[in-house]
């Protein structure tokens, strides 16, 4: 297998990542230090969390930085970013945001059930972090400003008050129950789907498919049981219980960059993708003239095979063979086999075999 | 070496049987990965069956933003991973031999993954199964890269980029115009 590197410079890895976790730790402790009030509010009881958080927070930068070196990577963030810009491209990725991430349709066209099961878990992981972060990182805290009235404040912001045994202070002390429930139900549709269809699934591994969702499944029992001891178990077992669940969080934490949940990160690249396809002149094939691909997607493909010493020319002329649309790709080899000239129609040229089960231009016409 | 895909296309009748045999694999979700494709439309009858030619170092694997296409541990080049498929494209414009599908609505892309529930079990792709002509065969791969029973294409140079493949195709005989069953080859 030929093997390169992605960039010449072997150390651009190592200086990058340094840079970005540098960044990364400077924005999380100011985020720190105002959220807590100059650490005024720093809830103690979360310290555990809050380690295995900035950890998940460095290990995450290391790899998205890993991730964004690779060329074709590289060049989709730039493009996708440089189009965001105008008022269509912005405009486009608002409605992606809602489609792909918020409704996430693409999921409910594959089908009902795994879309069900794909709303339960991932909302239920996404409230979570949110609440979870939120505490951890203390950029929430409850201060109780009259005897029975709690106010919530964030980043020093007094946000809003409610009264401490008031339906919404029920529903807010207990946000992570409900995205635990959330959670759980999801995680118990795709294990039954995962073991009903295993003849189906066929790729599917038990440390990348089936490790997961236990772990998710473990975080919001004991989480929950956190719960079932205060209040019904008169805070029996209430310490063991604790650190199960700080156990198992932590697990989560420092598995998320390098698992299936590494795929969390990847879906906020699809959401450049409609616009990348819609807003650029589209491009004819070589070969039958028809629209196949956006001009600027086919450079870019070029760009980042050239850069992997992939490059795929069709010999002495300036086309490749993603030039031409699959089609006439799959038939272009196959009149090449039978050492026939095949006439690019659009490209007004006729190649030929090359010899070596490639095409070149045919003897004799001009490029 | 395991078993590879062989493609001898002067054989292919056109029936379609692999397209609608790939349908039918377990895990293929009802979308054909096969073509079949009319080589001179309006002038002759020619066609031609193409999977997924599983190349060694794949175009389509290394052109992906997500690195969503990986290659099982016998070679097989798979479908992309459903979570991680952003539905880009790039593959299907990387890939020299126009195999990679994308399914505009599902954001997912498609490909021959030579049946992998059934070739890791050592059983034949569904194409080569159905194929009533022999066109598409499950072969030793070692025996057919170093000792064809006629030429064989399984290398390619585009510009000096070699691009060495694991499905094998075998090339019309063109000098003796001999189609079929050579004899005493069987191939």
């Amino acid at each position: 297998m030929n093997y390169y590197p992605y960039e010449d410079d072997s150390f651009l890895f190592s200086k990058k990542s340094a840079r970005n976790v540098f960044i990364v730790l400077v924005v999380l402790f100011f985020s720190i230090y105002f959220g807590s009030e100059a650490f005024g509010y720093f809830d103690t009881a979360l310290y555990g969390y809050l380690w295995a958080t900035i950890l998940c927070f460095v290990l995450l930068t290391i790899r998205i930085t890993s991730w964004t070196l690779r060329p074709p990577t590289r060049r989709l963030w730039k493009q996708g970013i440089k189009m965001m810009f105008s008022p269509k491209g912005f405009m486009f990725v608002v409605k992606t945001l809602y489609t792909n991430i918020v409704e996430q349709r693409f999921i409910r066209k594959r089908t009902l059930y795994r879309w069900a099961q794909h709303m339960l878990i991932s909302w239920g992981v996404l409230l979570s972090f949110a609440i979870t972060f939120a505490l951890v990182l203390n950029w929430l805290h409850f201060e109780l400003v009259e005897p029975k009235v709690y106010e919530a404040v964030v980043f020093g912001i007094p946000l809003f008050r409610m009264v401490a045994d008031s339906a919404v202070a029920l529903a807010i002390y207990h946000g992570l129950n409900w995205t635990g429930i959330l959670t759980i139900i999801g995680c118990g549709m795709a294990l039954y789907r995962r073991l009903t269809d295993q003849k189906k699934i066929v790729e599917q591994s038990q440390e990348y498919d089936f490790f997961p969702l236990f772990l998710l499944i473990a975080i919001s029992i004991t989480g929950s049981l956190l719960t079932v001891s205060a209040i019904w178990m008169e805070g029996a077992f209430y310490l063991g219980i604790a650190l199960a669940h700080q156990v198992t969080v932590i697990v989560f934490l420092l598995y998320f960059p390098f698992s299936k949940f590494w795929h969390l990160p990847l879906r906020f690249l699809a959401v450049m993708v409609p616009m990348y396809h819609e807003m650029n002149e589209k491009k004819q094939c070589a070969r039958c003239g028809r629209d196949y691909a956006t001009a600027m997607q086919i450079s870019d493909v070029q760009t980042t095979l050239a850069n992997r010493h992939l490059s795929t020319p069709i010999d002495h002329t300036n086309l490749h063979f993603s030039d031409m649309c699959a089609d006439c790709r799959r038939v272009a080899h196959r009149l090449g086999g039978y050492g026939a000239k095949i006439e690019l129609g659009q490209a007004h040229l006729i190649v030929e075999p090359n010899g070596k089960n490639g095409l070149q231009l045919k003897k004799g016409e001009q490029r | 070496m395991g078993k590879v895909l062989y493609i001898d296309y002067e054989r292919c009748i056109g029936c379609k049987a692999c397209v609608i045999g790939c349908e039918e694999c377990s895990g293929h979700d009802h979308l054909s990965r096969m073509f079949v494709d009319e080589l001179n439309p309006g002038e002759t009858v020619a066609t031609s069956p193409t999977p997924c030619m599983h190349c060694v170092t794949p175009a389509c694997a290394e052109s992906c933003p997500v690195q969503a296409i990986s290659i099982a541990a016998d070679g097989t080049v798979l479908s992309a991973s459903l979570e991680k498929c952003i539905g880009c494209k790039n593959c299907t414009y990387a890939c020299p031999f126009g195999i990679p599908k994308v399914d505009d609505q599902k954001k997912v892309m498609y490909k021959c993954d030579m049946c992998y529930d059934r070739t890791s079990k050592g059983r034949p792709p569904m194409c080569a199964s159905v194929c009533p002509t022999d066109t598409i065969r499950f072969v030793d791969e070692d025996a057919m890269k170093n000792e064809p029973p006629k030429p064989v294409q399984f290398k390619w140079d585009f510009g000096g980029t070699i691009i060495e493949t694991r499905t094998v195709i075998g090339l019309p005989d063109t000098e003796t115009n001999q189609f079929g069953y050579r004899e005493g080859e069987g191939v």
